[in-house]
């Protein structure tokens, strides 16, 4: 089953490239929704058949490093681009996300594949719901940052609010559904991750580097909130969602390759 | 004054100014600045901003939450007119699951319908939520720490730092076991031990992420590690007899230093060092082996001898600290619930509906006004 993993990555490599290729088309050919919904849909599958490989071979949910983790994430991203082409028909949205799992699968590619067990202070039930909710908050967010994105660069030259479009209302209103949504996550994530710590490393919280840059997270985003309610929109919002969202990547690749504590999972 | 202290600016300040600092704490690798005066300083005028705001909010949030159709009565002067008839909106209005409250009056009746309401509380519950986190975390920053290493068998009486707040206690070992699981990877470290005071002894047990908690003092199980017995036989006298030495920690000689490392279940790597720390030698050795290494000593590895190595910690605030988490936890799930929106409706004798929205958001005002039948503005 281990032999799988490279070709069931390579095609979501693949299957995610064609998938990005026709959303980028159907931005003008919106008939086209269906094949990015089987498309999107054999993608998902196929990283639900990696998750059960995983999951078979360390005897348990596949949660314990950054490659589960991630396949986790483009199982959620590949829910999300169906959501967004069903509901709100952001076919470039869908693009965006699918150049995200690109990037994603091609860094799993680049990791060791092999399950190890699990150590022991890893085998909590609390891994599962810390775990779980940090890929969902993190889905979200992401997806909040491709539409704020999409925003800055469909609203570019534009003066808004005053002369803002449809799309770039929705584009504005779902960036920050999905923060409203992803924020409680976060904030579940670091309960969760505390409550864990507390019982077994006899601290809920270190001042670990990962900790630390997961509390900024947390903290840009609820200023993005509450400068939100101060009356923040469209494009300042939109700089603020992707300043967020950046530190997010930091704190998920670049804490554990750069600042190695507690949590040094990424790389095993 | 007042009004600074519970503002959004000032939470915006703060928040920006906490996470300034966390990042600047990162960049100059320095961990010891979330213990420093400044740090702290912020954190508590971060604490009084909650506060005050938490404070000023309830009072409206609690009278927004009682509202009801009696208080709309004759405040229908800016409504706006929805196409739908009475009969229209009370099924569109069941249909999206609104809690209608409704009076008749002389001027014809009035509804008041809300959906959303447990939503409108998880912001200000946050708030309080954090506000406890900050005293548990404030209280349990008192805690006492100490840490022990033992080998079965062994007793220790407990360190000043916890005996201070539980009295008189030591501490036995009785066992200390690695759990392997099916595969045969280590799935726990046990440690079983007595807890003896001068009235009683308790028989007690701790582990990976589970650990022994009783009255404010826990025993956690952090790590693990071997002595090593050897028998050193030679010329120098304090090289003579036997020895336990610690795991991975350069002992001194004469000519250098060596350490003993684990190497395989029964193999233990010796290493020897000239006096400027260079590698001279390295040897794995199983029990009953001896070696030379220096000459005029002899040095027989015996056996290995596990001990573990248990954190000990009496706070009281600990429970505060999770009150706030679950309180954050409940807050988080009220976020999902939807956003909070109440409709006020006035239905005059003749029929005619006209209604206004209240909800912070325009985008939900907007949406709410559209499924009522009112045109927009």
């Amino acid at each position: 089953m281990t032999d799988l993993q490279m070709p069931l990555l390579f095609a979501i490599l693949i299957v995610s490239g064609l998938d990005g290729l026709v959303a980028f088309i159907a931005r003008k050919k919106a008939n086209l929704a269906k094949v990015i919904y089987v498309l999107t849909g054999v993608s998902a599958v196929v990283a639900i058949v990696l998750l059960v490989i995983r999951g078979r071979l360390a005897h348990g949910l596949p949660l314990a490093n950054g490659l589960d983790f991630s396949l986790w994430l483009v199982l959620v991203l590949n829910l999300f681009i169906f959501f967004l082409i069903k509901r709100a028909r952001l076919f470039m949205a869908a693009f965006c996300i699918d150049i995200i799992v690109i990037g994603l699968t091609v860094w799993m590619m680049s990791l060791d594949l092999t399950v190890s067990p699990l150590m022991p202070a890893l085998r909590s039930p609390w891994l599962s719901v810390h775990v779980l909710t940090a890929m969902l908050s993190y889905s979200c967010l992401c997806v909040s940052f491709v539409l704020s994105l999409l925003l800055l660069v469909k609203g570019s030259g534009i003066s808004l609010p005053g002369e803002a479009t449809q799309e770039l209302k929705e584009l504005d209103y779902w960036s920050y559904r999905l923060v409203i949504i992803g924020l409680p996550l976060l904030t579940v994530m670091l309960i969760t991750g505390s409550i864990w710590a507390e019982y077994s490393w006899g601290s809920y919280w270190s001042w670990d580097w990962k900790e630390t840059w997961a509390l900024i997270t947390w903290l840009v985003y609820a200023l993005y909130l509450h400068l939100r309610v101060s009356g923040w929109r469209y494009k300042k919002a939109a700089i603020l969602n992707l300043i967020g969202f950046a530190v997010v990547v930091f704190t998920f690749f670049g804490v554990s390759y750069l600042l190695p504590g507690l949590h040094s999972y990424l790389q095993t | 004054m007042l009004r600074f202290l519970s503002s959004i600016r000032l939470a915006v300040i703060l928040i920006a100014t906490i996470a300034g600092l966390a990042v600047s704490a990162t960049i100059y690798d320095m961990p010891e600045m979330f213990q420093s005066m400044p740090f702290r300083v912020v954190v508590a005028v971060f604490f009084v901003n909650l506060l005050t705001c938490s404070v000023q909010l309830w009072p409206g949030l609690w009278r927004t939450l009682r509202r009801n159709a009696r208080d709309i009565v004759g405040k229908e002067a800016g409504f706006r007119k929805s196409n739908y008839t009475e009969k229209e909106l009370r099924e569109r209005l069941q249909t999206a699951h609104y809690t209608v409250d409704e009076v008749e009056t002389d001027n014809g009746r009035y509804l008041y319908a809300v959906r959303g309401r447990l939503a409108f509380l998880a912001p200000h519950l946050l708030h309080i939520a954090i506000l406890v986190i900050i005293i548990g975390a404030l209280l349990s920053s008192f805690a006492a720490k100490a840490q022990i290493q033992l080998a079965p068998g062994e007793v220790m009486a407990l360190p000043e730092t916890i005996t201070a707040h539980t009295g008189p206690l030591s501490l036995a070992v009785d066992s200390f076991d690695t759990v392997y699981d099916d595969q045969g990877a280590v799935e726990n470290w046990v440690t079983d031990f007595s807890l003896i005071s001068e009235k009683h002894e308790e028989k007690a047990q701790t582990k990976v992420n589970s650990p022994y908690k009783s009255h404010g003092l826990s025993i956690y199980q952090m790590a693990y590690s071997n002595r090593y017995e050897v028998t050193m036989e030679g010329d120098h006298p304090d090289y003579t007899g036997e020895f336990e030495f610690p795991e991975d920690q350069k002992i001194p000689l004469r000519e250098g230093s060596m350490m003993f490392s684990a190497m395989t279940e029964h193999v233990v790597l010796f290493s020897l060092f000239d006096k400027d720390g260079n590698l001279v030698e390295q040897e794995g050795l199983r029990e009953g082996t001896s070696i030379e290494p220096l000459k005029g000593l002899r040095l027989t590895y015996e056996k290995p001898s596990a001990y573990t190595v248990l954190e000990l910690k009496y706070s009281r605030a600990i429970p505060i600290v999770f009150a706030g988490f679950i309180l954050a936890t409940i807050a988080c799930c009220l976020f999902w619930l939807g956003r909070f929106r109440a409709v006020a409706i006035h239905i005059s004798k003749e029929g005619a509906c006209a209604l206004s929205v209240r909800s912070k958001s325009s985008e939900v005002r907007e949406a709410v006004y559209a499924e009522l039948g009112v045109e927009s503005m």
